[in-house]
């Protein structure tokens, strides 16, 4: 989501299309019939749902076999390459498990951090070399969850009705062994769970994955009955001693454990202690409170990073692909959307008509106008829809001045805008910028003419036109956040001055007091959704020397719709 | 933003100061050691920024007759744009009891916003900053990355490519689309966040 008013953001299809027939399959799941009609309805930007299908441009992508946009829900992504946010160094396929050269300075390594000045001495760590870090770390925290365990061994199983409950606690390695060798030998013995599970990977998977189903399968279908009874088959079950990897939660108040990390917080301070983000970044820490001492969090390796590919899920065509070769950070294949669908930019038509705070006023007509750019080689045909009052919860109202148009093409190469960049300039008049600069730079280049200021805006014509680029001007009404009740009678109308009372006051209103709308509220940006649909001629994939031979290229006529959202900004009260 | 200061009797005075190579340096930016500053091309320096070209590693004692090669100590690269009231100084080191210098490089089309501190010891092409960040000595920042706006980076932190980072301290917070920096520099098309800079810093008076 963008940052600066206003901008797009487009929704893509891939969330209209869900299939009735895919989730037929599944009989636990019950879908609700889709409803065929989405083109009729009309998406509307504030639902939560909407939340989940809305992108901005920059993120989507674009399938040509499929000829439609991708979003990163409808397209699978393959690790080409691990590395290192730190570095940079890129691991090979294999592991690497190659020392480095050997330390040159010889004496003890320890870890500080620049910004907050903490250091690994404060944890009590302190390495021989200064490499090999995750090396010397686990060694160091060998003797230390020994220790640990040895404190709460002697309780071993869970105890019924007795009145203080043990503690139960596993230093982190262990309680991972031993949960893992648990679950082992119970997915051994255990029958197949879940028909469905088709990867070996998942849970319960299949009964040609497991040797001891395996087995049974043979002596179903072998002639001689099994001499032995068959072993009784027990439902999955739970862990139920420290051995098999339990685990309890200290219960309050026991043998005092809380009173003394209270006392310790109190002495140590707000600031040396771990905050729970912290706390939950690694499962090491999941206990440790502190920044000092014994019970202090401790160092976790950064995650590596990596580069991928991106597959469509439907037809698997590659739609970008990273350049593989070390320090490149170019893309070998970068299929955009931005290159496949219309660009959108909108601005102000007049500047500007929103309040010192930088809110729109309720009821003021307000006059933007949208760009649209065209980035295919052929010219298309855009029409343009919205429903002429905002969908949610204010309602504001939209004109869309010119809702059908042509967009020319874009020339190839570079040559056609320097020569269009160079008459424009020496033809038009030298026109000052109004708009001015802010941080993130957005600034509107207008092409200029004679008595350019004085034209009003007319419904059914463009506003502007370029090689491959339109403008049409939209009328905007905002909204406004808490309307009193309708039927208006002269009553109401006094009311209205102190909105915050409205909602109260009128019986019967719109709104119900829990759903006043404040100026922070999601539903107060005004969010336009537009449907675009494009139509244009395509050269019908020109493959192979058939194409050249014959005097002309088969054209097939495309067409793609797909809401685009337009955020314009907050409405004021 | 600037605008051609009003035409008065005295001959009227650009903000700005046009090289030869298209670089726009503006009068009212307080530059120090103008020539170790090296501007590739086509970059702008807005009003209040402060370079300190005046830091640099000394060089080496030039053999008789030989004239001493010059040091750049900051080298800023095409259609780069820093804003007003920035602070761009070479990151140094106290080191056997002596403060080096190290030469800091900018990339092109990089956008410095608005009153940030920026002693990074590099920072590579296509790279966004927002306004008020601190940028400490010796961090790196790689290609295409976005850093949002008042983002304090700590010192010898490398951000890696395509990464978005924000926060006290900064860290990682997301990937950068790829669609990022397309779509600039047609007619009729605005400067796009990221993408090519220049058609912003022609339009910059």
């Amino acid at each position: 989501m963008a940052h600066a008013f206003p901008y797009t953001e487009i929704a893509c299809p891939c969330t209209l299309n869900v299939s009735a027939a895919d989730s037929a399959r599944r009989t636990s799941v019950s879908v609700p019939q889709a409803t065929d009609d989405d083109e009729e309805q009309t998406f509307n930007p504030h639902s939560p749902r909407a939340n989940f299908s809305l992108y901005s441009p920059n993120d989507l992508l674009y399938c040509d076999d499929c000829h439609t946009i991708r979003c990163p829900r409808c397209w699978i992504e393959e690790i080409q390459v691990w590395y290192c946010p730190s570095c940079l160094f890129e691991i090979p396929g294999s592991a690497v498990k190659s020392d480095a050269e050997p330390a040159q300075l010889a004496g003890p390594f320890i870890q500080t951090c620049p910004y907050c000045s903490w250091t690994s001495l404060d944890a009590g760590i302190q390495f021989a070399t200064s490499n090999h870090i995750s090396d010397q770390l686990l060694k160091l925290r060998k003797p230390r969850s020994q220790e640990q365990n040895s404190d709460e061994a002697g309780v071993k199983a869970i105890v019924q009705g007795q009145d203080a409950p043990p503690i139960l606690t596993l230093s982190h390695e262990a309680h991972f062994s031993n949960l893992t060798s648990f679950y082992k030998t119970l997915l051994n013995d255990a029958p197949t769970l879940n028909p469905y599970a088709v990867f070996a990977a998942s849970p319960g998977a299949s009964a040609y994955s497991s040797p001891s189903n395996l087995a049974r399968i043979i002596t179903m279908y072998s002639a001689s009955p099994s001499k032995n009874p068959q072993k009784k088959v027990l439902p999955l079950r739970e862990a139920l001693t420290s051995a098999e990897g339990l685990a309890l939660l200290p219960p309050p108040a026991s043998l005092g454990s809380e009173t003394e990390i209270i006392a310790r917080m109190r002495e140590t301070g707000y600031f040396d202690t771990a905050s729970l983000e912290q706390q939950r970044e690694a499962p090491i820490n999941y206990e440790k409170r502190f920044h000092l001492g014994k019970d202090a969090l401790w160092p976790v390796a950064t995650l590596l990073r990596t580069r991928r590919t991106r597959r469509c899920s439907t037809c698997r065509h590659i739609l970008s692909k990273p350049e593989t070769k070390q320090g490149i950070t170019k893309y070998r294949i970068k299929l955009l959307a931005s290159e496949h669908i219309l660009r959108f930019m909108l601005r102000p038509l007049n500047l500007p008509l929103i309040s010192a705070s930088g809110l729109l006023k309720p009821h003021s007509t307000i006059l933007y106008v949208l760009v649209v750019r065209n980035p295919l080689f052929n010219p298309v045909k855009v029409t343009l829809a919205t429903p002429s009052t905002t969908p949610g919860k204010v309602e504001s109202r939209v004109t869309i001045l010119c809702p059908d148009f042509t967009v020319g093409a874009s020339g190839e190469g570079v040559g056609n805008e320097v020569w269009d960049d160079a008459l424009r300039s020496s033809t038009s008049s030298s026109r000052q910028t109004s708009s001015a600069l802010s941080a993130s730079g957005h600034e509107g280049r207008h092409t200029s003419g004679v008595g350019f200021e004085d034209r009003v805006p007319e419904a059914g014509k463009v506003w502007e036109r370029g090689r491959n680029w339109v403008s049409v001007v939209l009328e905007i009404v905002p909204g406004s956040l808490n309307p009193p009740s309708i039927p208006l009678s002269f009553e109401t109308l006094s009311i209205r001055q102190d909105q915050s009372g409205t909602a109260n006051a009128v019986p019967g209103a719109m709104r119900e007091d829990s759903e006043t709308i404040g100026e922070d509220d999601e539903e107060a940006v005004l969010k336009i959704p537009v449907l675009v649909r494009m139509e244009w001629d395509a050269d019908a994939g020109a493959e192979g020397p058939e194409a050249g031979h014959k005097g002309e290229v088969a054209k097939e006529k495309r067409e793609l719709a797909f809401w685009s959202v337009f955020c314009i900004g907050r409405i004021g009260a | 933003m600037s605008r051609p200061a009003p035409v008065t009797r005295r001959s009227a005075k650009t903000e700005y100061i046009e090289t030869d190579t298209g670089n726009k340096i503006s009068r009212r930016a307080r530059i120090e050691g103008k020539q170790n500053i090296m501007l590739a091309g086509k970059s702008v320096v807005m009003a209040g920024a402060t370079l300190r070209g005046d830091l640099h590693r000394k060089s080496d004692k030039p053999a008789e007759g030989e004239k001493g090669s010059s040091v750049t100590a900051i080298s800023v690269g095409k259609a780069s744009i820093i804003s007003t009231d920035c602070t761009i100084r070479p990151p140094m080191r106290l080191s056997r009891g002596q403060m080096t210098f190290y030469p800091m490089r900018i990339g092109d089309n990089v956008f410095i916003g608005t009153g940030t501190h920026v002693s990074a010891l590099s920072i590579s092409s296509h790279v966004h900053i927002g306004a008020g960040c601190v940028l400490s000595p010796f961090c790196v920042i790689k290609e295409s990355c976005k850093i949002l706006p008042d983002t304090v980076v700590p010192s010898h932190m490398i951000i890696p490519p395509g990464s978005i980072v924000a926060g006290r301290p900064a860290r990682v917070i997301g990937e950068v689309g790829e669609g990022l920096g397309q779509g600039g520099g047609g007619e009729g098309e605005e400067y796009v966040e990221g993408g090519d800079l220049r058609p912003l810093v022609r339009s910059i008076k």
